[in-house]
């Protein structure tokens, strides 16, 4: 199985070099049957991957501890569950799994476009191609996952502890698919600076490739997260290290793309920039995988110190300078059909967001890479810490956010004092009322203040906005308001499942902002019956017991949680030795509400049983994985094919939706 | 250029300027010099009460965890270089002699880097192990 895993791998390099060399001969000959080759390539690569693939899963599976890999991410003790999760446990696997992630979105979009973008797809074909090349050539030459052992060890070492989370089993293939997913809208914008088909047809045809990678990337950062949240014991979801940034930099100028894109469809303009944001988002995605894979800034994370950085350094410049080169070609076909008109109308909103989102991200790229620059610059290693990080993100994003509450309601072209009054009116009314309420009830943090405002100004613009087309809906077409509610949404799946991705941001700001401003931490040691207090909660230390599991030893402490006198409930957080990695791992007590989570660590116990705890209160966190829910729930809605209405072709039902959605304002 | 084309490049450029001086000034309060033992060693008059981060490994002896108060108390550093570190906090689950370890903190005048940031990384397993967090 093994020697057929690495022919299938080296099989799939060559085909991989075949399918970029016949597709772009097959353009510059005009010769279709070659690009028909290439397709017919590209279905190869994808199949010999998958058998690579299938070869790994099996050497995993009967504990072939020959293989190096299998023997340093897997054990005969481990459940079958992450011995599977294995695949993506060190760094070959990792890269592996990319690979076969790619060659099955480069299959599907050969397939979906059999008959489409025609002029498009050998450039297409040759960029994802280009890609798979350089994993496959890491894979082959540097990084060779069927690797073999001199002697079989009996058993291997297992899978960290840490990861073995159901969190961390799906956290990596979220995050691949949503970073190899860019590759797609990337190489549709290379075939169409190369073909010169420049115009919204390319856009159209990867809107949805676009949502789909970002929504697989926001879900794995978000998943990172938690993941840190419940098993890192912290306390906290976010810590801006280096490899958590990696991964947000191209979420934020993915972001910023979805919505500017918009407005090349709908006005026919921004067209540079939009290309130069896809660019900017695959070239970040790249990266983001070098900075984690080449150990080049340091991180807790503490990945391999490995030979990959010159490959990833050396794809990166190739693909800028192509990119970069071709954008300059084509400038003079990019130029906008319109104009600008005024400061104060959605258009404009939809620049600033973007200067907001890309702004986000030039800070972070800043923090990221502060120790490598001032290294070269000033011969000194320099770094920032979180705090910088928090301040300088924290009024953009809220300005974002306030953003996402203006944008959508104001008037394309030039909105007028009307427009505004009539569209701002009730979600100012409804953010300062409440708001006011806040602060009469306590709530004194400035920060958390302003934040909770736009959070509810945002979330009032967003109610207007389905009140106001349920209305209309129901004077059209009568029927119940639930029947008007769901037919609204149906007939305009991206404007509302935009709404309702907003409505999730917002609660995820939510989250945030309590979490960060409202933050309870202590310290406590106690002995067996004694109690202590924290925030509003009791804790009653019980007792502390010993059990031997068959991959670990355990100890439990129990705690009876109380407040005001009335029981809550009864939390075990434990401490653990893992026998095949020698390894302590703290288990973290979580008891969750909408209201505040309670979150206990034991840092660590004496032969009396007295026990040290950190105890976290973390206001609204709730709020934060309920918004993610939120998101994943618009942007599905957003992504779900619409019927197409009798006789109508899909440019006219785009027309529409744009016709509507600027009635919807200006009317 | 219209009126409206000047408002509207005003408009950039002052949100430009605002996160441009948001980056520069967030920087010049949280910047930390990033060292290794050696030159924590080298310069240690200098560094005294500057805010640093500093890399290196857990040294095999002595390594102090007062589990009641929350205090561990270990050395950096291997061979000549050395420095006595004191954090308060819950110690690490991967922290052991050994292993590479980053802090953040202060040196007070007892020559004591007194850290308020401990974070771990294993260097020898965790490379083979670690997730792929990416």
């Amino acid at each position: 199985m093994n020697d057929i895993g690495e022919a299938a791998l080296k099989f799939a390099f060559v085909t991989a070099l075949y399918a970029v060399g016949i597709a772009l001969l097959g353009v510059w000959r005009s010769r279709p049957e070659m690009v028909r080759s290439a397709e017919r390539a590209t279905y190869g690569v994808f199949g010999s991957v998958t058998i690579a693939m299938v070869a790994m899963l099996y050497a995993l599976l009967v504990h072939d501890f020959r293989l190096q890999y299998v023997a340093s991410v897997s054990s005969r003790a481990m459940p079958t569950f992450y011995v599977i999760a294995a695949l993506w446990g060190g760094q070959e696997g990792s890269m592996l799994l990319w690979l076969w992630l790619l060659a099955m979105y480069s299959a599907l979009v050969v397939g979906q476009n059999r008959y489409r973008n025609r002029e498009l797809m050998p450039y297409v074909i040759a960029t994802l191609m280009t890609t798979a090349l350089l994993f496959l050539a890491m894979l082959v030459i540097a990084e060779d996952p069927f690797r073999q052992l001199p002697h079989a060890p009996r058993d291997g070492q297992g899978l960290n502890p840490l990861l073995q989370n159901p969190l961390m089993v799906i956290h990596p293939p979220n995050l691949y698919l949503g970073f190899v997913g860019f590759a797609v809208p990337f190489a549709f914008a290379i075939g169409a600076l190369a073909s010169g088909r420049l115009d919204t047809q390319w856009i159209r045809s990867i809107r949805r490739w676009t949502l789909v990678a970002w929504l697989f990337l926001g879900v794995g950062i978000l998943l990172g997260g938690q993941w840190a949240y419940v098993e890192l014991g912290w306390g906290g979801y976010w810590a801006w290290d280096p490899v958590e940034n990696a991964s947000f930099m191209p979420w934020l100028t993915g972001t910023a793309f979805l919505h500017s894109v918009m407005i090349q469809e709908k006005k026919g303009m921004l067209k540079v920039w939009n290309m130069a944001l896809i660019i900017l988002t695959y070239a970040l995605s790249i990266f983001g995988t070098f900075l984690t894979r080449s150990g080049v800034i340091s991180s807790v994370h503490a990945f391999a110190q490995s030979s990959l950085g010159p490959y990833f350094l050396l794809y990166l410049a190739g693909i800028l300078i192509v990119a970069v080169t071709l954008l300059v070609k084509r400038l003079p076909q990019l130029r906008s059909d319109h104009r600008l008109e005024s400061v104060i109308s959605r258009e404009s909103s939809f620049l600033f967001n973007n200067l907001f989102l890309v702004g986000i991200m030039f800070a972070v790229l800043w923090g990221t890479m502060f120790p490598i620059i001032s290294e070269a610059v000033r011969g000194v290693k320099i770094s920032v810490a979180a705090p910088f990080f928090n301040r300088v993100n924290m009024p953009l994003g809220l300005g974002l956010l306030l953003l996402s509450g203006i944008c959508p309601l104001i008037a394309w072209r030039k909105a007028s004092t009307r427009n505004l009054r009539r569209n701002f009116l009730y979600p100012l009314s409804l953010s300062f009322v409440i708001t006011s309420t806040l602060y009469t009830l306590g709530i004194r943090h400035v920060v958390a203040l302003i934040s909770f405002a736009i959070c509810l100004f945002v979330f009032g613009t967003i109610i207007l906005e389905f009140y106001r087309g349920t209305r209309a809906r129901r004077a059209v077409s009568g029927g119940t308001v639930w029947q008007a509610f769901v037919s609204v949404i149906r007939r305009n799946r991206r404007r509302y499942g935009g709404y309702i991705v907003h409505f999730g941001i917002v609660l995820i700001f939510v989250g945030i902002t309590g979490s960060s401003a409202y933050q309870i931490e202590q310290n406590m040691s106690l002995h067996p019956g004694e109690s202590a207090l924290v925030g509003a909660f009791t804790l009653q230390y019980d007792d502390l017991t010993r059990a031997i599991e068959p991959t670990h030893e355990t100890f439990i402490a129990k705690l009876t949680v109380s407040r005001q006198g009335k029981y809550l409930t009864t939390l075990y957080p434990e401490k653990r030795l893992y026998f095949a990695q020698n390894q302590p791992t703290t288990e973290v007590a979580l008891r969750t509400s909408p209201f505040e989570d309670l979150y206990i660590i034991m840092a660590g116990f004496e032969s009396s049983k007295a026990a040290t705890f950190k105890v976290f209160v973390n206001p609204l966190v709730f709020w934060m994985w309920m918004g993610g829910l939120v998101v994943v729930l618009g942007t599905i809605i957003a992504i779900w094919p619409e019927r197409r209405p009798y006789g109508v072709g899909r440019q006219h039902t785009a027309g529409q939706v744009a016709i509507t959605a600027a009635q919807g304002t200006n009317s | 250029m219209s009126k409206q084309h000047v408002k509207l490049s005003v408009g950039v450029l002052v949100i430009v300027l605002s996160i441009a001086y948001l980056i520069f000034s967030g920087a010049t309060g949280s910047t930390m010099y990033f060292l290794t033992v050696p030159e924590v060693q080298q310069k240690l008059t200098v560094l005294k009460g500057e805010p640093i981060r500093v890399a290196g490994k857990v040294a095999e002896d002595p390594i102090n965890w007062d589990v009641r108060n929350l205090s561990l108390a270990f050395v950096m550093g291997d061979g000549q270089a050395r420095i006595p570190v004191r954090y308060k906090g819950v110690k690490p689950d991967m922290f052991q002699a050994g292993v590479d370890v980053i802090v953040e903190g202060r040196i007070e005048h007892d020559g004591v880097l007194a850290a308020s940031v401990l974070m771990t990384s294993c260097p020898s397993k965790y490379q083979e192990e670690k997730s792929p967090t990416l």
